[in-house]
């Protein structure tokens, strides 16, 4: 009896499933996966998105959905053409959509949208490598690509009043279209003023123009006319030209789609910092050295002596001084920067140490830009700067290894 | 149980027990398999050499091989036929199995209980003397990589170590044969303990436990008050089981990177060590046999099982061996089809993860560099693997890693960075071996740390 020939597609060595590689400790894992990570923060931006939405209209949420939609469809493409294995996925391409429109004014243009969905993936995520390879926040990059392609979307829709942002009427949130506005030149409260028939939106001057214009001395004042009537220091009455505190923090107040309502971007964001992706340390530092900064640096106003340095909070007393400090921080993005931006995982330093640092400089930069320059969006500005020392910090400021010296090459350098 | 403020260290996680299954029961006899594969060698040292010839019937604690140099001697952990001379088996090594021969033992029986007896006499021995009485039982390290335990206790002894803790923390999940050990041979394991610290001439002895287990030691804490053994409870953060980190927990004192706890003057052994030198110095009787743990979603029969050496794993856990893993489910390694169960074999789990993940691309998070004990920089760590950048390792210290896992657990990218950074542990080791010229496995303290592999 012979012995029947084995067919060659049999595979006669049982050992040969044994050698597929096998699975390498530890055996067990925790449950977060990138894409939780991602799911989370999409959750979490989505509120911001929401308040949008209500204070400005449908038209924010188109723009939202053309950022996603065209942030998915173009990071599929250039992974069609180019293969980069880290795009594949579709979650991130997602967020980064969705943090781009949260930058964007609601009356965005859909080509300005588009542009800032190109570079955001090409030039920010995409030449990289893709996610976790970017050095640069994907959707800043996008969004200073508009502002360097589109400088004249910072001026508002109306020509007539350059610096006047629109934003929907009380008994229009949610359903009004943004683009039957009419100007309004003194807004105090947004709540109990009606539009008149045909208008949804009000024309409002943004906090952020007033702010410079009270911080250079550039803009005559209305408060110093009216300062002149009886009220003691001018620069109180300056503030009282802005909308109302609680309007400035509940989000009742002209501006980009997701920096409106800082409140409620500090609950979203403590919701990611209860998830642990993100460290408390990091958006407590952005936000308390900007204060700092607001409350200590110099700034000019009209009416006194040329270029007389005015703390506010040191001459001007306490009351006018921490409002104008809370005004410089609760508006212009600067929580939406803390909360959503400068936390993205790839472009900040890895450890709390240096996310402090980080933090501190991204506040300070913000701040100094905001005070001393004419950049459009000085706090995205201050992050992308940030976000090129990332390296740099992790490298410096790392925890001392077990069993070693905090300073290696200083031990080496020791005499002995 | 004395429960003393200690120190802490940095990074850790707090695991998922998942031990409840197995920790309350005793542990139980296993069912004698059909053949007992004797593995004749541990990892790096060279094999016995065979005494036996074929078709020979051996008893229980017959021995079995010479060993050579100073490779151990290998006893039939219980008696039969010898079937073959030249099978192999699979023993876990350094990260990964090594094929050793062995002999292959069938038709058996299982080992008769031998008489104990209840003297103190190995107490009132020298220390000189407890350790030539320690050469003669050829007792292993109970943990990886497996070695001889005389060695261990004359480089402890020649390197004046000062201290001496028994490791019971048991921190990874599903493993509990430690605990039982030393719930059900308390007596016996403090015993151990004081004879190998007098074989050493320690000034203290410790003993440190889980503090969520106490309850179960407290038969204990009379005899070691009587035999000067101090009792440590501390909290069950992962990886204070690993032995530098108990090490600095307890004393403060850090260990160096390249080298191991005995280079400061500390030994550390585990329940299974102390429980066998007790068996040898007091009653004469041979360890050849260990709790094993059995559990994980996968296995119907979870408990603890006192296991002959030699068993094959697929078989002590009824399991095909591609989904088996051999040892913690943090430090362990998937088992191979002629996997034995050795003296370190701690746990043979069926976890039931079979497939790889597929892992991502790093995004940074952190997460690693967080919770790692020994402050690593893991994801620059992975940078250095992923561009063979040697030289970026060694200026991150990748040495210092104490292989504990948990970058692998919490990476949520699914990166096989434990993996990785022990792979550029042994490669920066290996390195600094090069330079000065010698092997890593002659230099003095370039053993594993403890019960993690390098």
């Amino acid at each position: 009896m012979t012995a029947e020939p084995t067919p060659s597609h049999v595979i006669e060595d049982p050992g040969f499933y044994h050698r597929l590689p096998a699975p390498r400790a530890p055996f067990v894992r925790a449950p977060e996966a990138t894409r939780t990570i991602f799911l989370a923060t999409i959750y979490a931006a989505c509120v911001p998105l929401l308040m949008g939405t209500c204070f400005f209209g449908w038209r924010a949420a188109y723009v939202a959905a053309l950022s996603v939609g065209s942030c998915v469809v173009i990071e599929w493409m250039y992974y069609r053409i180019t293969r980069t294995p880290a795009l594949l996925g579709r979650t991130h391409a997602v967020l980064t959509g969705l943090l781009l429109a949260l930058t964007l004014p609601p009356f965005a243009p859909w080509y300005a949208v588009i542009i800032g969905a190109v570079f955001a993936i090409v030039v920010g995520k995409g030449i990289f490598g893709g996610v976790g390879h970017f050095v640069w926040h994907p959707a800043l990059i996008g969004r200073v690509a508009i502002a360097v392609m589109l400088p004249l979307l910072a001026r508002g829709p109306a020509d007539a009043h350059p610096n006047a942002w629109p934003i929907l009427s009380q008994h229009k949130v949610f359903i009004g279209d943004l683009s039957r506005y009419r100007y309004v030149d003194e807004f105090r409260e947004w709540r109990g003023r009606a539009a008149p028939i045909r208008v949804d939106a009000f024309l409002v001057t943004r906090p952020e123009t007033t702010l410079a214009a009270l911080t250079r001395g550039k803009a005559q004042f209305t408060a110093i006319a009216r300062s002149q009537v009886g009220a003691p220091h001018p620069q109180k009455v300056a503030l009282m030209d802005m909308p109302s505190l609680p309007n400035a923090l509940t989000g009742a107040i002209p501006g980009a789609i997701g920096e409106t309502s800082a409140v409620l971007i500090v609950i979203a964001g403590l919701y990611l910092v209860y998830r642990n992706f993100v460290r408390w340390q990091l958006p407590a530092a952005i936000v308390l050295s900007a204060a700092i900064t607001a409350a200590v640096a110099p700034v000019q106003l009209m009416g006194l002596r040329p270029y007389s340095a005015w703390w506010p909070v040191v001459l001007e007393g306490l009351d006018a001084g921490i409002i104008y400090v809370a005004y410089q921080v609760g508006t212009g993005g600067l929580m939406l920067t803390a909360f959503f931006l400068a936390t993205e995982m790839t472009t900040r330093p890895a450890t709390r140490d240096g996310q402090i640092i980080f933090g501190a400089g991204i506040g300070i930069l913000a701040m100094l830009l905001r005070l001393y320059t004419s950049v459009p969006v000085p706090c995205f500005v201050a992050v992308l700067i940030m976000n090129s020392f990332t390296q740099t910090i992790d490298r410096v400021w790392r925890p001392r290894v077990l069993g070693r010296p905090r300073w290696p090459l200083l031990e080496r350098l020791r005499w002995r | 149980m004395l429960l003393r403020r200690h120190g802490d260290f940095p990074g850790g996680i707090d695991l998922p027990d998942e031990k409840r299954e197995t920790i309350d029961n005793p542990i139980r006899l296993c069912h004698l398999p059909e053949r007992l594969h004797v593995p004749l060698g541990y990892g790096r040292h060279p094999a016995a050499s065979p005494v036996v010839r074929q078709g020979q019937r051996v008893p229980a604690g017959h021995l079995l091989a010479v060993g050579e140099g100073s490779g151990l001697d290998i006893f039939a952990p219980v008696g039969g036929v010898v079937t073959s001379l030249t099978d192999t088996a699979d023993v876990a090594g350094a990260g990964e199995f090594t094929t050793v021969p062995a002999i292959e033992l069938s038709d058996l029986e299982p080992a008769p209980d031998l008489p104990r007896s209840d003297d103190d006499r190995a107490l009132a021995l020298q220390p000189d003397e407890l350790r030539t009485r320690l050469m003669d039982g050829q007792i292993p390290l109970f943990r990886r990589p497996v070695a001889p335990l005389d060695a261990w206790v004359d480089r402890a002894h020649r390197g004046n170590c000062q201290l001496l803790v028994a490791n019971v923390m048991e921190d990874q999940p599903y493993v509990t044969s430690a605990h039982r050990t030393l719930a059900e041979n308390g007596r016996d394991v403090i015993l151990g303990l004081a004879l190998l610290g007098r074989a050493i001439e320690v000034d203290q002895m410790v003993l440190a436990v889980d503090h969520r287990r106490t309850d179960a030691y407290r038969h204990v804490e009379p005899v070691a008050e009587r035999y000067g053994v101090q009792l440590v409870s501390l909290p069950h953060k992962y990886p204070t089981g690993a032995d530098v980190i108990l090490l600095k927990i307890l004393t403060g004192v850090e260990a160096p990177p390249e080298g191991s706890c005995l280079d400061v003057g500390a030994g550390l052994v585990d329940a299974n060590t102390c429980l066998a030198v007790c068996r040898w110095l007091r009653h004469g009787h041979r360890t050849t046999a260990r709790a094993v743990t059995i559990a994980g979603a996968q296995i119907v029969t979870a408990n603890n099982y006192l296991v002959p050496f030699g068993m094959r794993c697929s078989e002590l856990a009824a399991l095909s061996s591609p989904s088996l893993v051999h040892g913690g489910a943090m430090t362990g390694l998937s088992c191979t089809p002629h996997a034995v169960v050795t003296p370190a074999t701690e746990a043979v789990l069926g976890l039931g993860v079979t497939e790889l993940l597929s892992p991502r691309a790093c995004i940074r998070c952190g997460w690693c560099t967080d919770h790692c004990p020994a402050r690593l920089n893991v994801a620059a760590l992975n940078d250095a693997f992923e561009l063979v950048d040697l030289v970026s390792a060694r200026r991150h210290a990748a040495e210092a890693c104490v292989g504990c896992g948990v970058c692998g657990y919490v990476c949520p990218a699914r990166l096989p960075l434990a993996e990785r950074v022990k792979a550029l542990r042994r490669a920066v080791l290996q390195m600094a071996a090069d330079r000065v010229g010698v092997a890593p496995a002659e230099r003095p303290g370039g053993a594993a740390k403890g019960g993690l592999e390098p």
